[in-house]
């Protein structure tokens, strides 16, 4: 039985990585390029993590502190798989639309929750796995391991997730606890996860002192864990020398763990997954109705949409929000930008293009549009059944994306004008090309989300987290952005001025944006649409 | 209002309707009736311009379904079977936004929405979001949101599953009110008493064929509909 209730999700991720389902098998040629993406992403934090890793190895061995490098190993394994799962697992395990139908089955709950934990388990191990390559490679390239440490590496590597997910699981019972008694869910969803992520945006911005810091005074800060972070100690020494009481204790304290909340999830799951509680019925008072136009009830079904949902709104704003964080931020520390510029005669040449770019790059991590189709799930025939153009519905999804892109990236241009010193011509570039990235990625998201629509989902986080679409919009604009400074800075930088580039970088992604809208108001689009 | 050629739409290589020919006149409640997978659900939605199909041609008041979608769209409504509806919107802001899709005017959706949430005691439920509401209040609401622009033709699919014996009472009072004003309606049904006593023309499909059509006393004669019915499924079998 649990067998068959776990294959169903290794079924279910697979169909999400090959566009499988609805009839449809998926293809090689689909699941190939999506182990692709992830490998992409895979090797990119792994670059970022082992750049750590390799600052800090040499002066904590050298100290004798070889324990500190693994607990620092071990605590940021467990701050991604955090951190990347903390919101998944709510979703996941309480907003599944099939669990009302399983619980009805004769299937003891806790292998309806076993079967969703060994998914998001899994999951947690390839993030564990992001930090343990890394971490691994630097730390042998510069000291020979013994047996045991490897050994004891290894098992704490494999037995992470599982704590990972004590943590996770018990947060996301609490949190569903909280949500179910709001009735505006969303707004108190967005607002403790901002919470969340300024804080981790701004550990993450302290990173680099802290890095030095531990570098300067690793004895001082190991004497602070061992007497006061006692188990995170003990996953040090356990590894840095082959340890195997502390081994036993990390084991018993990550097992341990993960069986008492695994058991209490299981002895709530079935009243937690169907009590409906909280907001008081509110009653229908009749009064005036506002009228509007086809067009304008579309945008404003998906803007509701996108604003009922936390999973979707912090995903797709993710970028949005990164972008208005970074503009504060350098209008704020326009004195440093404009001091450590000083010295570079024309140097705003360059960083007006490059901070153009990188606003660019902000909004190619905002993604509305590339999850729309999918989440109209069952209920696209509404949409069918009206009378209304395929092209008026797919342009609709993606004027909801620029609408709320445009503004953001105007912030952006406003606020590198602002700090950087540049000429007219790259003025008009920087307030330009974001608008004209914003109706690409707009337009690019409808056009690849039909082509790789998942409308049969039980869970929102499956289309909006890890659907295809969005994954290929994400990386395939990501590269958009970066290959071409890459390919000027090497090439071109010494024949074409910055600002000739720029323009025409602007004019080529205006192009794809005409193109994709001609394609979403063509006859093929409108087959496609009508075919799903 | 709407005649149905000769349609024929394939699922791969196996058709799920073929060579279907039906005709529904203005006036008429039209059952359509057979077991699981006869191809109902495909010929509703083949009509109502959800599913593009094969062969053959739909007319909806005289309009191609295949070179004029939106003028046939404007004038039917189409209920489905599961009212997969948007969950996140509240009862009134769903209503609101299929009576802006269909351009009806203020002061005839006011007057629409309130009389038929009136009539299914569903006013009070409007301000709710639709994940709130129960499988029958669903079906409820869809059933507004079809008649919000008064359309000529309503094509429905299994209207009666989820609606409590006063909701079924009051549906078929106004089906029977539409089509005396003018109307047609065609709806699938497996509830054969209804049909018997709803309907004024009847079709019967099997296996995407039609096996028997005609007026009511017509298909029947002296025996009920059900009793046809087994006997066809019967013949067949």
């Amino acid at each position: 039985m649990f067998k068959a209730l776990l294959r169903t999700r290794v079924q279910s991720y697979f169909n999400y990585m090959t566009g499988g389902g609805r009839g449809k098998k998926g293809t090689k040629k689909r699941g190939a390029l999506y182990v692709l993406l992830f490998a992409y992403l895979f090797v990119m934090f792994a670059f970022l993590i082992g750049f750590f890793f390799n600052s800090v190895v040499g002066p904590f061995h050298a100290l004798g502190l070889d324990w500190l490098y693994f607990a620092f190993y071990a605590m940021t394994s467990f701050a991604l798989m955090v951190i990347f799962s903390i919101f998944m697992t709510q979703s996941q395990l309480y907003d599944a639309k099939d669990n009302e139908l399983l619980l009805s089955m004769p299937i003891p709950s806790g292998y309806i929750l076993g079967s969703r934990i060994a998914a998001l388990v899994l999951e947690n191990l390839v993030y564990g796995l992001v930090v343990a390559i890394p971490a691994a490679f630097v730390y042998l390239r510069a000291v020979p391991m013994e047996i045991g440490g490897i050994i004891a590496f290894v098992l704490i590597t494999l037995m992470m997730p599982l704590f990972a997910f004590a943590i996770t699981g018990i947060f996301s019972y609490f949190l569903h606890l909280v949500l179910s008694r709001f009735r505006n869910k969303t707004i108190f969803g967005v607002i403790f996860a901002m919470a969340f992520l300024l804080a981790y945006f701004y550990l993450y911005s302290r990173l680099n002192t802290y890095i030095q810091l531990l570098a300067a005074s690793g004895q001082a800060v190991a004497d602070s864990i061992a007497t006061y972070a006692r188990p995170v100690y003990w996953i040090g020494e356990a590894i840095a020398s082959g340890n195997m009481a502390y081994l036993l204790l990390t084991a018993a304290m990550f097992l341990g763990a993960f069986v008492v909340v695994y058991a209490f999830l299981t002895a709530t799951f079935r009243k937690s997954a169907t009590t409906k509680r909280g907001s008081a019925k509110v009653v229908y008072r009749k009064r005036e109705m506002k009228v509007s136009s086809a067009k304008g009830a579309i945008v404003r079904k998906e803007l509701s949409r996108l604003f009922s949902s936390t999973v979707y709104l912090l995903n797709a704003a993710m970028g949005l929000i990164l972008l208005a964080i970074g503009a504060v931020y350098i209008v704020i520390k326009r004195a440093d930008v404009a001091l450590m510029f000083s010295d570079v005669p024309g140097i705003g040449d360059i960083m007006a293009p490059l901070g153009t770019l990188l606003v660019c790059l902000m909004l190619s991590m905002s993604l509305f549009a590339a999850a729309s189709i999918s989440l109209e799930g069952r209920s696209i025939g509404i949409l069918k059944a009206m009378p209304l153009t395929a092209a008026q519905i797919l342009t609709a999804k993606a004027d909801m994306h620029i609408l709320l892109t445009v503004p953001f990236g105007l912030i952006g241009s406003a606020a590198l004008i602002y700090v950087i010193d540049m000429s007219p011509v790259l003025m008009a570039l920087t307030v330009i090309l974001p608008v004209v990235f914003s109706l690409f990625t707009a337009y690019l998201g409808v056009a690849v989300n039909l082509r790789f629509p998942k409308l049969d989902w039980s869970s929102e986080a499956q289309v909006v987290k890890r659907g295809a679409s969005i994954m290929i919009c994400m990386f395939g604009t990501m590269l958009i952005v970066i290959i071409p400074p890459v390919i000027y800075g090497y090439f071109l930088m010494s024949s074409v001025e910055p600002w000739a580039a720029l323009a025409a970088y602007t004019v080529i992604i205006a192009a794809a944006a005409i193109g994709l809208r001609c394609y979403l108001g063509s006859e093929k689009a409108s087959a496609r649409f009508y075919d799903l | 209002m709407l005649r149905i050629e000769n349609l024929t739409k394939r699922y791969g290589s196996k058709a799920a309707v073929e060579g279907l020919s039906l005709h529904i006149a203005p006036g008429e409640i039209y059952g359509f009736i057979g077991p699981n997978g006869a191809g109902k659900t495909t010929t509703i939605k083949s009509c109502c311009g959800i599913l593009r199909f094969d062969e053959g041609e739909i007319y909806i008041d005289g309009k191609s379904i295949k070179t004029d979608p939106l003028a046939c769209k404007r004038e039917l409504a189409y209920i489905p079977d599961e009212p997969d509806m948007y969950e996140f919107l509240s009862g009134i802001k769903y209503l609101n936004f299929v009576a802006d899709i269909f351009g009806v005017s203020k002061n005839e959706r006011e007057e629409r929405i309130h009389k038929y949430a009136d009539t299914f005691e569903l006013t009070g439920d409007l301000a709710q979001p639709i994940s709130a509401y129960s499988h029958g209040m669903k079906q409820k609401l869809a059933v507004i949101a079809g008649l919000i622009h008064s359309p000529k033709l309503i094509i429905m699919d299994e209207p009666f599953v989820g609606l409590d014996p006063i909701a079924t009472h009051k549906l078929r009072t106004i089906m029977r009110e539409h089509c005396d004003n003018g109307g047609a309606i065609f709806f699938s049904t497996h509830v054969l008493e209804v049909a018997e006593k709803l309907c004024d023309s009847v079709a019967i499909l099997r296996q995407g064929r039609l096996v028997a059509s005609g007026t009511m006393e017509q298909v029947r004669g002296d025996a009920s509909l059900e009793e046809v019915f087994l006997e066809l499924e019967e013949r067949d079998v």
